[in-house]
């Protein structure tokens, strides 16, 4: 650990009475978890982290020995930032856990420089599943059926693309997506959260939109909304061209990966042991029946794969550096 | 009181604060791209005239007086007098107490500032006798503990002192 | 339809929906009256609970405590100043004054009726309009969003009598610290200095609380005695002399509720703006020599905002469940406990789930009514809370208040907020500048610029967009005659009095 806050003097002082009376080396994966869990959430409830954790953690608890329970805790304060870096600060003993955007927090760090944290250094416990991909679809009313329209349209004049706020991870896949791609766009930029952005192109605000998956699946269902092409290596949309048709297989790496994540420097034991009631808990059919119906796959990552899939898109989005929250 | 155009002075404190804040506000504005500043900028250029417009209302002058009438003719002099005022000190106190309390809060934290505050709060500007102020700095501790900790299981923040980010 | 109607009605009239449609009531009720909680905290402390429950079920919970919320937020509004929740600071402008005259039991019957009857024309009017409400959603786009905050902040700045320099100032001011933090256009951030806590902006209802409550116990702090100046006078208030006086202002309570159902069904858009746009249309509408009493204790400053209040609470579930945008943070805390129901809002949730949709609409409804009915229990005994004495009061209400403030989203910085904004709210009623227009703009400035921007990049940086659409035009001459009527008023009436005079004269 780099170094001690005063939270974690007065937490160790707190905890230091009854690791006195139990040994060091007793304090160890049998005895874990002892007492409730606190999974750190860096944005208000309500929003499609907090709905990640809300549904896997009262699963991930019976997976748990012991009986403890998983508490959600909202820190929504700098955009993510404060509750990631609460999270890196905590005594890594397995009590605190968190969920991490990625590459939200990429963005944010580079735009606010903010070296509270180190993305890389985590002990990672998992993911919530597959990261979700983009496609690049239009409003059912759209003139535009094809993906070659689209490129019709850009030799003509820049596509309108909706888009969240520069800040916002849609932003980021938008200006790389479309870069790879070869469009040319005028971004209408600002709207709040991922599923304003898909609204203002079924409205006619913009031309297209590039947004995930599960999202946009919602309102192609509804018939609001049609794909003209995914960003996925091979598409789970038939009938869709996919970035290995588009000839781009980089758009695949284009995606918004949920990380579970604890302080640096947890025990082996405890993480392997928080890693497979996460595994375990994303089995159950309780969140495989929710994944299937909207979209998501659930495949579990472990430990190692996590860690190697953030290395993997911190090199993806570095090469991409320049179009991450350019302002 | 000291009069200054024949309005007392501290009438011209708000005006001249905000006039202040606006004045920052704008030089901090053009650090920014012309997209980002355009309608911040606006708004307190307006506002540095409106403000402006108000300072000058306020004073007991034939131009003031006019501007008073038209754009804001609940502040005609006339009616200005009736106001009730109460001693600057007496307000300043009030204001202490507020800030003293979410300094407080800030410093030692939430589970101590409470009953810290409503005891001395109690003593000192109620005059309570000492058992009704123990009562309530107790009543008021266990209310908050209750309903935030106990009920809401929120962590209730522990003050800079002992160990708040 | 009607059988859908039918279904949800059936659903909800089991006794184990019943009994979680008043517990949700009941807590709704208790976490709308305290600063700071609100819906939003209610559910988010439920949501586990309804892990267990049918889907059924837990929309009757959830119903129950939105439709408890506001009526506990009218209470404290009226008795402390202190709105329960945001939208609620718009009944404390007339609701306080009436509690200070010893009628708080008056203004908190009227509230609890505009409630109920608000709630009641607000299901009607979604009910009619949720097979369309699609449509309705997709209407508003950015211009349109746009000329409507326009509008909205006309409307409300137009609207304090004889102060209309310093309810501009007030607005101005208010515009200024909106657009502190991200700027979602174009990106970075603004007038943060170095603040990671401003990154996101000054957080809405820690400001209102220091507006509201903290100014009001500072001024009870200097002024001493207690809330109600006159003892005697809040003994003999009865609850159903506020109960009447609701349906003696019928056409308030309608147009209240209009304007909540109208303002509901447009995404993004919260309560505080329904609440506080029927209050300055009310102010509006009144006669010229009634408008002075508003602001002093007007019943009609109560009923108006409480009627929009639960009406918009109804009509904002159209763009929550037809798209999944929430209209606020209650609202997207709710969306958490549809999705983990399985229940994905979207376009196809109003087809696949009209029975649970239909039950949950009755639920709010119910909880409503309910609500107000427990609220006019209680008018007696809270009446009492304006007679205790300022120096204890204001202790325990500062208490709740800061804590409150922190608790919305656990931060300390949400605490120095709420005291500075409370500075803030003593100086402008000490120097008479209205706080009306500050809350709208801090409420619409920021997604006005934004949505400024969005309209200038749809439209090529052409103006004509605004003009070009058939409801941004509308909205724009709304906006414009709002302007010109007074001034046109003012210029025939002076031209009259000069007629009289010279006749008088020439008699």
């Amino acid at each position: 650990m780099a170094r001690l806050t005063r939270r974690e003097l007065l937490v160790a002082a707190g905890i230091a009475t009854p690791s006195l009376i139990v040994p060091r080396a007793g304090y160890g994966a049998a005895a874990f978890p002892a007492k409730p869990i606190n999974f750190i959430i860096p944005y208000a409830p309500g929003g499609g982290f907090d709905v990640y954790v809300r549904l896997v953690g009262p699963v991930m608890e019976k997976y748990l020995p012991n009986k403890v329970s998983i508490v959600p805790v909202n820190i929504a304060a700098g955009g993510g930032n404060r509750g990631v870096a609460q999270l890196y600060r905590s005594r890594p003993d397995g009590y605190t856990i968190g969920i991490i955007n990625i590459p939200g927090m990429f963005i944010l760090q580079q735009q606010q420089g903010s070296g509270a944290y180190d993305l890389t250094k985590f002990s990672w416990i998992g993911t919530m599943g597959e990261g979700e991909r983009y496609v690049i679809s239009v409003g059912a009313k759209s003139p535009l059926k094809s993906f070659a329209d689209l490129k019709a349209l850009s030799a003509k004049r820049p596509v309108k693309l909706s888009v969240t706020g520069p800040e916002g991870t849609a932003y980021a896949a938008t200006m790389i997506g479309t870069q790879l791609l070869g469009i040319r766009t005028q971004l209408i930029s600002g709207y709040k959260g991922s599923v304003d952005y898909v609204v203002a192109a079924i409205r006619g605000d913009s031309d297209a939109v590039i947004a995930a998956i599960p999202t946009t699946m919602r309102f192609v269902r509804g018939g609001e909304v049609r794909i003209l092409a995914s960003f996925e290596a091979h598409s789970s949309i038939p009938g869709v061209p996919d970035a290995t048709a588009l000839g781009k297989p980089e758009l695949d790496q284009i995606s918004v990966e949920r990380l579970i994540g604890a302080p640096p420097g947890l025990p082996a034991p405890v993480q392997n042991l928080l890693a497979s009631a996460l595994a375990k808990s994303l089995a159950d059919p309780a969140v495989t029946k929710w994944a299937k119906d909207n979209d998501i796959r659930m495949t579990p990552h472990t430990p190692a794969q996590t860690a190697q899939l953030i290395a993997q898109q911190r090199a993806f989005f570095d090469k991409w550096r320049k179009y991450l929250a350019t302002g | 009181m000291k009069r200054v155009l024949g309005t007392p002075v501290t009438d011209y404190m708000p005006a001249l604060g905000l006039l202040a804040v606006t004045a920052i506000y704008l030089v901090t504005a053009y650090q920014y791209s012309p997209d980002a500043r355009a309608v911040p900028a606006g708004v307190a250029w307006v506002m540095m005239i409106l403000v402006s417009f108000d300072l000058v209302s306020r004073t007991r002058t034939k131009i003031g007086a006019t501007l008073m009438h038209w754009l804001n003719p609940a502040g005609d002099a006339d009616k200005q007098d009736a106001v009730k005022r109460y001693p600057v000190l007496k307000q300043i106190v009030a204001v202490a107490w507020i800030a003293g309390f979410a300094a407080a809060m800030l410093l030692i934290g939430i589970l101590y500032a409470v009953p810290l505050y409503v005891f001395s709060s109690l003593l000192i500007q109620g005059r309570r006798p000492l058992l009704v102020c123990i009562g309530f700095a107790a009543a008021a501790t266990l209310m908050i503990w209750l309903l935030f900790d106990v009920v809401l299981s929120l962590e209730l923040y522990p003050g800079i002192l002992f160990g708040g980010a | 339809m009607l059988d859908m109607w039918l279904h949800g009605i059936e659903g909800l009239l089991q006794f184990r929906e019943l009994a979680f449609l008043a517990l949700g009531m009941f807590i709704g009720l208790f976490f709308g009256a305290i600063p700071g909680l609100g819906g939003a905290a209610a559910l988010a402390l439920l949501m586990p609970l309804t892990y267990g429950l049918e889907p059924f079920t837990a929309l009757a919970l959830s119903g129950g405590v939105m439709g408890g919320v506001p009526m506990g937020g009218s209470i404290t509004a009226i008795l402390l100043n202190t709105p329960g929740s945001a939208p609620n600071a718009a009944t404390a402008i007339d609701g306080y004054p009436l509690a200070q005259q010893g009628k708080a039991g008056l203004a908190i019957g009227a509230a609890a009726s505009a409630n109920s009857i608000g709630g009641i024309i607000g299901t009607v009017s979604v009910l009619a309009i949720l097979p369309v409400a699609k449509n309705i959603v997709l209407l508003f786009g950015p211009p349109e969003f746009f000329l409507l905050a326009l509008l909205g902040l006309v409307i409300v700045s137009t609207t304090s009598r004889g102060k209309l320099l310093r309810g501009l100032i007030t607005g101005g001011f208010g515009l200024m610290v909106a657009f502190i933090g991200y700027n979602d256009v174009s990106g970075g951030e603004r007038f943060t200095y170095g603040i990671e806590y401003l990154w996101d902006g000054v957080h809405l209802v820690p400001a209102l609380i220091g507006l509201f409550a903290v100014a009001e116990m500072i001024n009870l702090y200097v002024k001493g005695g207690s809330v109600a100046n006159n003892a005697a006078s809040v003994k003999i208030t009865k609850m159903t002399s506020g109960l009447m006086q609701t349906f003696r202002h019928w056409p308030t309570v309608l147009r209240g509720s209009l304007i909540g159902t109208v303002v509901g069904a447009v995404p993004g858009v919260g309560g505080v703006v329904a609440s506080f746009l029927s209050y300055s249309m009310t102010v509006q509408a009144a006669k010229e020599q009634d408008r002075d009493s508003f602001g002093k204790g007007n019943i009609k400053g109560v009923i108006a905002p409480e009627a929009a209040i639960n009406a918009k609470d109804c009509s904002s579930l159209i763009p929550t469940l037809a798209f999944g945008i929430p209209g606020g943070v209650e609202m997207a805390v709710f969306m958490g406990i549809l999705i983990v129901h399985g229940m994905q809002p979207g376009p196809l949730l109003l087809v696949d789930h009209q029975v649970e949709i239909y039950g949950l609409i009755w639920a709010l409804t119910a909880s409503c009514v309910l609500a107000s009915f427990t609220g006019l229990m209680l008018v007696k005994p809270l009446s009492y809370v304006t007679l205790l004495d300022a120096q204890i009061l204001a202790p325990m209400v500062l208490c709740v208040a800061f804590a409150g403030s922190y608790a919305i989203d656990m931060t300390i910085e949400n605490v120095i907020v709420t005291a500075v904004f409370g500075v803030i709210g003593y100086l402008m009623v000490r120097f008479d500048y209205p706080r009306l227009t500050i809350v709208i703009a801090l409420v619409l400035g920021a997604s006005a610029e934004r949505n400024f921007h969005q309209s200038m990049l749809m439209g090529d940086g052409k103006w004509s967009i605004y003009l070009n659409r058939p409801i941004s035009a509308a909205l724009l001459a709304a906006t414009i005659a709002l302007l010109v009527i007074p001034v046109v008023r003012a210029m025939l009436n002076q031209a009259a009095n000069r007629k009289i005079l010279v006749e008088k004269e020439a008699a």
